[in-house]
This record gives C-alpha cells, structure tokens and sequence, in this order.
C-alpha cells in the first residue's frame, strides 16, 4: 500500500472538494493496478486535456471549474498543452465567440489553480527545464518522448487526470519510465543513411513506430547527422504517434546511453535489429499522400510547436514571397516564441507572406469543423496521423516542399 | 449464477448486454462522444454504437484524449454500462472512475474470445466479478 502524505489524506477526505479527491483516487488506481507502492516527487508537470474544448468538451472545463472554485493550488510548477483556441487571435481564425468563451473559462480555471500558461505541448520553451532523471508528468505523448529521451527526465505516457493529480500533490506513482530498468534499449536500429531534413526524420519515426510499438529503440549511424533539438523532436513526435514510444536513444548523443552505454544498449532480451537506408525513408515520402489532385487548402507546419530556430527558417524561406491567395498557411508556436519572433522580425515576414503565426493551439486541437478545409500538406509525421484520422486528404513533406506548396497553390511531383 | 472473478478497476454495478470486439478501441477519433456510435472506419464495431452495452475489449488504444471522451459518454447517458477489459490502461482507468462505469479486467480467461454478442452479463466493479445471467 502506498505511504500518503497529510495532504493527500486531507484530500480524500473530500477537504478540497469531490474533484480533487477522485484526482488522487485515480492516481492510488493506478498505483494499484501496476503494483506499485511508491510515489516519486516530481520537479514539474505539464497537463492538457481537461482544458481542450475539442477534446473533454463542456465536461472538462466544467471539471476544471469546480477544482479551481475548491480553492486548491497546484504545488509545483505546472505548465500547460495547447488548448482550443488562439488566445489572443481566435476571432480572427473564425472562432465562433460562444466556443472562444467556454475555452476561455477553462484557462481562467487553470489560472485559479496557479499554472502556467504556456499552453504548448514544447513547454520547453517556456521555461520547463528538467534535470537529468529528475521525475516528472507530463499529458502529452510529445513532451513526455522528449523530456525522456534529450534530457534523460522519467515521465509516463500520462493521463491528464494522473498529472492533474501530480500537479496538486506534487506525486506521481513510480513505476514505468520512472525506473531504471524500463529505459534500457530494445531494438537496435541502424541509420544507413545521412538524413537529410526535419522531414527525414519525421519519416524515420513513423516507420519504426509502427515497428516497435510501445518498445525503447536504440539509434545507431556510421553518418554524422544532424541531430538537432528541431530534429529530435520530430523524431519523437513521430515514433509517439505510429507507435506509443516514450522513449529512444541515440548512440553516443543521448544523455543515458552516452554515459552509460553497457546499460542501455542490454536488455533481458536481445535487442531485435532493424536497417533503414535511404530507400526506406524514400517508400515513407511516397506512402505518406492521400492527395487525390494537385489542389492544397491547407499548409500546416507546426506540430510539435516550433521553436525560435525554427521559425526564423521559414521566414528566411519566405521572405519577400507571397503564398498563394487559396491557401492557408499556419505556424504554430507557443506564445513566448510569437512574441521572440515579432521582436526579431520574423513573425513580421511570415504574415507578409501571408501566412499566420498561431499559438496556444494547434491544428490537432482547434476544433478543425468550423474550416472548411478537404486537405493539409504538413511536415509533421503526428500531424499527418491525426488530420488524416479527421478526414483531411493529407501529404507529407519537408519544410521546403510544404511552403512551395503554398507559394504554388499546387502539390506537385519533385 | 456462474461468475468469474476478475480485478476491479471502477466500481458500481451493471446488467447488460455484451457489445464484443477482439481489436482494441481508440475513445479518441474512433467513439463519438455525443452519441456513443463507433466512427473508426477500419474498425469491426464501425456504426455500431457502445451505449448501454456490457463492453468487452481487449485493450484501449492510442491518445490519452480517450480518457475525456468516456467522461463525456458517461455525461451524455450514452456509456456502456460496464466495461470489460483484457488489461486496462492508465487512459481507460481515469476515464471509468470520473465517468463512473463499473470496470473489471484480469479475468481468467480472454474474454473477448468467451463472450458473445447478446449474451447478458451482471458486471459487480466492486468485487471485480462477472457472471453470466443468460
């Protein structure tokens, strides 16, 4: 039986209200169900979905409502996911203000509560720094990928409820990738290849999620690639979404395996062993289009949200140039990289160019039936998976392909 | 009554109807919250709808999203009334405690290979246990 502090038992008492108890209720089931009889204290959470409209509706605000009017604070620093709306551009978006107002009643809850409103699923950049193996919750399976596997931070793939709960007892139940034993390396996949964009990554994490599930892959190269933040988060975001990875290795680059590589590389099991060459990222390029013509509505670049870096590319590539008028080009940013972009200028020349910087939100989550979109062209793997779950046409491309097809108008062959 | 005893994931109990499926279920993009019918077009429950069924499945599946559209089943009276699982997820787990559907998993047998279609079920989440009415 887990040991519960003062505060968690002044909660189940219903203290705080009915909400809060079923928060730590959920967590002690989860303790439960796992065999699990220790709680890690985590340094800081990110929580989601309760706030998004589009996906807990009426209910998860309502949720959120009644435990912020409890009077309970969150006890570490938490950090937010996207919600349903632009916070500051939604009306221009075409944001019906009824829905803009309920979404807005769900952030005014998280405020109560004491969170931060980042409200991005990179929350990394906004000041969610975590140490190597510090633990940590986050709701989103992005974040959780990354903060596991860049920083070598432990986090489940969580439920928003078990992170609401971590947010307000500052506990998490320790098991999964709070463990040592569960962040060894399980296949072995070998790049022989020089990846050669974002894009290439992006395909290279949607192959192998398929192929390793839930499982942690080892990547090996005898190339030198460029293994950027950018880069690296979409290769998480990708083997997120085709599989349910939580976190990967990268020889000799990620912080767990580049100090101790004799542990991560055994496991109880050998390691199954995998060889992607550049035919196998090419075969991911053609897969990924269900464009049945050449027209585009919708460009969508942004999922995980940009970074600075990231940003400050596509202006460059857009500087001086004007997409074309039946296209839609979205960005999307957490609001504290919009604000770095309009001070260096950058946010300035995408939306010269025509296109629109949108933060707080994401085209996964805006509730995407009030546009009248029939199909994205996006560089990101996550995207592609959820939007063609929608019922977009959708294709996938790099950054360069993704903003000619906008500039065109056209999705053509290259 | 024959009963099986299982693991109790969410308490309450339930007599109902079982709605079968040997693939597990997305919540999220694959279950319409409004009216509980199936929209994953690949998926063998496609068009039928889960509402006020004894809901045997292997497993859930894919974004933690899941979690709030058994909430908002539940909300709009269109839940199953139970729900039997192979093994439960954290995703699952959350969403049957706030939405209040009676759960059990572990049984000692598959169930989606033991139970069928119109077969009537009484769900006990409390204890953990099934049995079979008819």
């Amino acid at each position: 039986m887990v040991n519960l502090t003062n505060y968690e038992n002044k909660i189940l008492s219903g203290e705080f209200g009915n909400e809060a108890k079923q928060l730590v209720e959920i967590a002690l089931k989860i303790a439960e169900i796992n065999n699990v009889n220790e709680f890690a204290e985590v340094a800081h959470v990110m929580i989601g979905n309760t706030c998004m409209l589009s996906v807990a509706g009426e209910t998860g605000i309502e949720f959120l409502v009644k435990l912020a009017s409890s009077g309970i604070k969150f006890r570490v620093p938490t950090y937010t996911n996207v919600t349903s709306i632009d916070l500051e551009r939604w009306e221009e978006l075409g944001i019906p203000k009824s829905y803009a107002e309920t979404q807005l009643k769900g952030v005014g809850a998280w405020k109560g509560l004491g969170a931060i409103i980042n409200c991005s699923c990179m929350p990394f950049f906004s000041g969610a720094i975590p140490r190597f193996g510090e633990h940590v919750a986050y709701a989103d399976t992005s974040t959780v990928i990354f903060g596991n596997s860049y920083f070598g931070a432990r986090s489940n793939r969580e439920s928003d409820l078990v992170c609401l709960a971590a947010a307000v007892t500052g506990r998490v139940p320790k098991f999964g990738y709070h463990l040592d034993e569960n962040r060894k390396g399980q296949y072995l996949i070998e790049v022989q290849t020089p990846l050669k964009s974002e894009g290439d990554f992006g395909a290279l994490g949607y192959h192998i999620g398929k192929i390793v599930k839930e499982k942690v892959p080892v990547f090996k190269s005898t190339y030198e690639q460029n293994l950027s933040v950018q880069n690296l988060i979409q290769l998480g975001a990708s083997l997120a979404s085709t599989g349910t990875v939580s976190l990967f290795h990268w020889d000799n680059i990620t912080p767990e395996i580049k100090q101790n590589p004799d542990y991560y590389y055994q496991t109880n099991e050998i390691m199954d062993n995998l060889v992607i060459g550049s035919k196998e990222i090419k075969n991911i390029y053609d897969q990924l289009n269900t464009l049945k013509g050449t027209q585009v509505d919708f460009v969508y670049i942004g999922c995980p949200h940009c970074s600075i870096e990231k940003v400050k590319y596509i202006a460059n590539l857009l500087n001086g140039k004007r997409i074309n008028d039946n296209v839609e080009l979205w960005v999307s940013v957490p609001s504290s990289v919009r604000l770095l972009a309009s001070k260096s200028g950058d946010f300035q020349k995408i939306e010269q160019a025509g296109g629109k910087v949108i933060s707080d939100t994401c085209a996964v989550i805006l509730p995407m039936n009030y546009f009248e979109f029939k199909n994205v062209i996006t560089d990101s793997a996550k995207a592609y998976v959820y939007l063609s779950d929608f019922g977009l046409e959708t294709a996938y491309g790099t950054i360069e392909q993704c903003l000619q097809a906008a500039i065109r108008g056209r999705w053509g062959t290259w | 009554m024959v009963k099986f005893k299982g693991r109790s994931i969410s308490k309450g109990t339930a007599e109902g109807e079982v709605l079968v499926t040997r693939q597990p279920l997305s919540f999220f993009g694959g279950v319409n919250p409004e009216n509980g019918c199936v929209v994953e077009k690949d998926h063998e429950l496609y068009n039928i709808c889960v509402a006020d069924k004894i809901l045997v499945m292997p497993t859930s599946k894919g974004s933690t999203g899941s979690t709030w559209i058994l909430i908002r089943l539940s909300e709009n009276k269109v839940a199953p009334k139970a729900i039997i699982t192979v093994e439960t997820d954290v995703i699952v787990t959350a969403g049957v405690i706030i939405g209040q559907i009676p759960t059990i998993d572990q049984l000692p047998f598959d169930p989606t290979q033991r139970f069928k279609n119109s077969q009537i079920l009484m769900v006990n989440g409390d204890k953990g246990e099934v049995g079979i009415v008819r």
